[in-house]
């Protein structure tokens, strides 16, 4: 394994860390809004290291852009999501359950 | 044990899910839920056996015959959900009940 | 072993996941139990080497089925989470019955564990003549192009349902969203084009790598319902005249490109030679626009008309 190929392993560990807290945040906490907060930002983070980390490993550089568009795709539709769920459960005043909105 | 002894056993304890909520499952979209799991059963078995006869890439012919199913199957559930939401609005139940005769 | 580990965690996953998704109580856990049921299929499908099942699934079996799941659940269960009873008295039989069905199956099953040959080998032989170089695009478009050519007809029959449904022959009576969200205005506004260049990304890659036309076109419709969901009409304002056109523009150059064989010669449907790649090309095109079309229609087509009983969104 090459230089290259353990930081990009240890960019996908730490993708699967975020991810991971990111889950226990999403299990543990009591309310859609902090819920909401755990999930997206760790997510976020998440998927970015483990961009990162495939974009060491692709073959082409098309690729690895590929993949960034990808990341910032998903920032977009999971922070536009973030704020229609977190709208709707205030606008319905449910903070107990995980409600879904229009998205 | 193998993939295909993996996936084969998926298959089937999906397909078992499904029939057994089909049957006992009273609303009508867990039954469009439960109809859609036994097709992806039924899709499993066939890629595994695509792949069980891979040479350079897998069996092709399957996996044209799966995408058939896929759309086929996202036709249906549309109509089937569009079914299911009129006869809520005109009867205000989204359900298959024995006493009602609806069957 | 360590090889198999991924899949020694998928494959009891996706059946429990499955399993969340039919019982329990609340409708709308068991619609998202579904939505991770079709994510979790599509890796398998990438385990078993199938990468444009993968691609049809995440879009069309998990994204545009758990969109219309949504909004069926969205509306039809208000107040009403506790739905989800059981029939009376028949769980133990069924589960019985089941059970018998599970060994039959398992039975059924063990001979087909041994290769018997396949039709990999027939289809890397004749793939060169085909037009194309990605095997599932040949099966699909050339070899067993009639499948297709009905499974699109199939498709456009479930939107014709609809379109009866609602006793009218195009989707204007769909009631647009109330409130039009800026942020999703903003976000679709900026995503639609986007969706558009993957759309016709993934069209024309479909020739030579994992995509084509109903991956293509799922994206589109996708952007398409986005647009309905964000407040703007989209399919709900195309005219019944340009509706019908649209949808059934696919299938017409399918039996377009399937008759013209028959006048030189050859039989229908036989596509060969250097023309063969360039009219599976324009064929796909058609397709992939009557599919978004009727993939939009009939997430649109799904919904209650505007002031029947069942709609208070």
């Amino acid at each position: 394994m090459t230089a290259a190929d353990w930081i990009a392993l240890l960019l996908m560990a730490a993708a699967a860390v975020f991810f991971l807290a990111g889950t226990v945040g999403l299990l543990r906490f009591p309310d859609v809004h902090s819920r909401l907060h755990a999930i997206t930002k760790t997510d976020n983070l998440g998927l970015g290291f483990l961009v990162a980390g495939l974009a060491l490993q692709a073959g082409s550089a098309a690729v690895a852009v590929k993949l960034l568009v990808i990341w910032l795709l998903m920032l977009l539709g999971s922070a536009t999501a973030a704020y229609l769920i977190a709208n709707h459960a205030q606008r319905e005043n449910r903070p107990g359950e995980g409600d879904s909105g229009d998205a | 044990m193998s993939r295909l002894l993996l996936y084969g056993a998926a298959s089937i304890a999906l397909f078992c899910v499904g029939a057994y909520a089909l049957a006992t499952r009273v609303d009508l979209i867990r039954k469009i839920i439960a109809v859609n799991v036994m097709g992806s059963a039924v899709f499993l078995l066939f890629v595994v056996v695509a792949y069980r006869n891979r040479t350079d890439f897998a069996d092709p012919v399957p996996h044209a015959l799966v995408l058939t199913g896929i759309v086929v199957a996202v036709g249906a559930t549309g109509l089937a959900l569009g079914l299911a939401r009129r006869i809520h609005a005109e009867t205000g139940r989204a359900e298959l009940s024995e006493e009602e005769g609806l069957e | 072993m360590p090889d198999l580990l991924p899949d020694l965690l998928l494959a009891p996953a996706v059946v429990w996941v499955a399993w969340h998704a039919l019982t329990g109580r609340d409708l709308f856990r068991s619609v998202v139990f579904f939505i991770a049921f079709g994510l979790l299929l599509s890796i398998v499908w990438v385990r078993l080497a199938a990468p444009d099942v993968a691609l049809a699934e995440a879009a069309i079996g998990t994204g545009l089925t758990g969109a219309l799941l949504l909004d069926a659940v969205g509306q039809t269960e208000r107040g009403a989470r506790e739905r989800g009873r059981e029939r009376r008295g028949v769980a133990w039989p069924t589960a019985l019955a089941v059970l018998l069905l599970a060994a039959g199956l398992v039975m059924a099953y063990a001979p087909l564990r041994e290769t018997s040959g396949g039709l990999a080998r027939e289809v890397a032989a004749h793939l060169e003549p085909s037009g194309v170089s990605n095997p599932v695009t040949a099966v699909l478009l050339n070899f067993r192009a009639y499948d297709t050519l009905l499974e699109v007809a199939v498709l456009l029959l479930g939107v014709l349902g609809l379109l009866v449904l609602h006793g009218r022959r195009d989707l204007s009576r769909v009631p647009a969203a109330e409130r039009a969200d800026p942020v999703l205005s903003w976000l679709v506004r900026l995503v639609l084009p986007v969706m558009l260049v993957a759309g016709a990304h993934l069209l024309l890659v479909g020739s030579h790598a994992p995509g084509g036309a109903f991956q293509s076109a799922v994206v589109m419709g996708g952007g398409a319902i986005l647009l309905l969901l964000a407040g703007g009409r989209s399919i709900t304002a195309v005219r019944g005249r340009l509706l019908a056109a649209a949808l059934l523009l696919g299938l017409s150059a399918f039996l377009v490109a399937a008759a013209v064989p028959l006048f030189t010669g050859e039989r229908f449907l036989q596509l060969r030679g250097e023309t063969a790649g360039r009219v599976i090309l324009a064929v796909e095109a058609a397709l992939a626009i009557s599919l978004a079309v009727a993939l939009a229609a009939l997430f649109a087509g799904a919904r209650p008309r505007a002031g029947s009983a069942g709609e208070d969104r």
